[in-house]
């Protein structure tokens, strides 16, 4: 339980491989991927669908263990899920018989705790004070994807997974949300580590960008960006690392 | 075509069935005691409505008490058996076999066993209501979408609390199809019951009228138990929209 306290977890991922059985075959998903992430940097971890992204997200954390390799949390082996290391996936995932400030609440109710404050200041912070008893079914893609952030956000977790958590939604909410995540990032010290497949997106929040190509998903590249926020989609710097890697993923340069 | 409302249709049909059965009534010249007319069978429910009122009283308690005790088994079971692997093993066969035996040729053990009052016939109705409540119960129990259980997992909650907050609230648009099947089928146990042995209520008052070929007697009673069976189904079906609004119900009657 004091780990969970603990606000900053390094998270060190060594040598992980993992597949999938199918019927008749063993399906490679990830090959000896070898990444260290320091507390509150934001990686994003760029590749094409279905590459395996995913898994290695689920297993930082804890929801799955990989079938080599290692991937620790301030050099302890994660087992299980914890508090301290929340995801957003795709699909919002609220529950439908709770309203929006209930779902936020839920993390609280399980454990046991109760604070109001934190709750409506939480809403408040993602753009949904006024909202409190509105139904998940009433609510518009970016606004359910708002209260799973905020879901996510109130339990103060150390490490925020974000499974291409705005892979959904239209492109002028995903433009509206990607700014908002990185204020968030920047107001609560959480590290950030999220995939998605969108170039313009890892650009515009991460602070490092993992290439991976797929089947089996491995390791081809790797950018630090220390450009401030809030960035430019066309500030030549990161026009410069899209060229490269659009040519990692195989792309011309001219296209 | 036009479409009509609910309440538009099924006066239309009733007094359009009552028209026709009366016709044929009418054309073929029926003797009373194989088919009454309508007219007859109303005058025999105007000339025994307290009898009729009373016996469907005593099956409506009997319904009742069964389709508590019936869905208070049901929950029990399918919450026994979504939480101890143990129980779900073992009972799951026990609950099939029990299945399989006809509910009709249990009637006169349980006469035997329970008497020929009131609690045969809610054990009866019991037997029969529980199963469609475990089993759809039981299957949205085992369906939570598995985003959700992670969730529940990455909030450390233990299997309890994952069950309290997560499994029984997803799994009651389940079981309240259940609960509506259970209902619908409640007043046939009662009946059933009754017909095997009974001093009261309306399988009784229909088993009687039959042997007495007081036909339209028995239709009347035959009026009365439809006429309950769709009020409960009503009630419940009302309360379970009410109460589980996220179930979204898109079919249109």
């Amino acid at each position: 339980m004091v780990d969970s306290l603990v606000k900053q977890q390094k998270i060190e991922i060594t040598n992980v491989s993992h597949s999938y059985s199918l019927d008749d075959h063993d399906l490679p998903v990830l090959e000896e991927i070898d990444l260290t992430i320091e507390p509150n940097e934001f990686v994003v971890i760029l590749g094409p669908s279905g590459c395996g992204k995913s898994t290695l997200l689920r297993m930082v954390a804890g929801l799955e263990r990989p079938e080599q390799g290692s991937i620790k949390a301030n050099g302890e082996e994660i087992i299980a899920a914890d508090p301290s290391r929340i995801v957003v996936f795709q699909d919002p995932t609220l529950f439908p018989w709770l309203t929006v400030r209930q779902n936020v609440e839920l993390g609280f109710k399980i454990q046991k705790k109760k604070d109001d404050k934190a709750i409506s200041d939480m809403l408040e912070m993602i753009g949904l004070a006024g909202f409190d008893n509105a139904y998940p079914s009433q609510l518009s893609g970016g606004m359910a994807q708002r209260v799973a952030l905020a879901r996510a956000l109130v339990n103060d977790p150390s490490v925020l997974i974000l499974d291409e958590p705005l892979g959904k939604l239209d492109s002028l909410t995903r433009i509206t949300m990607q700014k908002e995540l990185v204020n968030l990032w920047r107001n609560k010290q959480f590290t950030g580590l999220m995939v998605t497949h969108d170039i313009e997106e890892a650009l515009l929040l991460a602070t490092r960008i993992i290439v991976m190509r797929q089947r089996p998903a491995h390791i081809i590249g790797e950018f630090k960006l220390d450009m401030d926020y809030p960035r430019h989609r066309d500030s030549e710097e990161l026009l410069k690392i899209r060229r490269e890697i659009f040519g990692l993923l195989g792309h011309k340069s001219d296209w | 075509m036009p479409s009509f409302p609910l309440y538009f249709r099924i006066p239309i049909l009733i007094i359009g069935l009552l028209l026709l059965w009366q016709g044929i009534h009418l054309f073929l010249n029926i003797p009373p005691y194989l088919l009454p007319s309508p007219y007859s069978v109303f005058i025999a429910f105007k000339d025994n409505q307290v009898l009729l009122w009373n016996s469907a009283l005593i099956t409506f308690n009997e319904t009742i008490l069964g389709l508590i005790s019936g869905c208070g088994l049901g929950i029990l079971l399918a919450l026994m058996m979504s939480l101890i692997p143990f129980v779900r093993q073992w009972l799951m066969p026990i609950i099939l076999i029990s299945q399989s035996i006809p509910t009709f040729a249990l009637a006169p053990l349980l006469v035997l066993w329970f008497g020929f009052g009131i609690s045969s016939k809610v054990v009866m109705a019991m037997i029969m209501i529980f199963f469609p409540v475990t089993s759809a119960f039981f299957d949205g129990l085992t369906r939570t979408p598995a985003g959700w259980i992670e969730l529940g997992k990455t909030m450390n909650a233990s299997p309890l609390r994952q069950l309290l907050y997560i499994r029984i609230p997803a799994a009651l648009p389940s079981f309240a199809s259940g609960l509506r099947i259970a209902a619908a089928i409640a007043p046939i146990g009662a009946v059933v019951g009754e017909w095997v042995g009974a001093s009261s209520g309306l399988g009784f008052l229909m088993q009687n009228a039959n042997n007495r070929f007081q036909t339209d007697l028995m239709f009347a009673a035959l009026f009365l138990l439809s006429l309950m069976t769709i009020c409960l189904w009503g009630a419940v079906t009302i309360a379970t929209t009410k109460l589980i609004p996220w179930a979204e119900d898109t079919r249109e009657f």
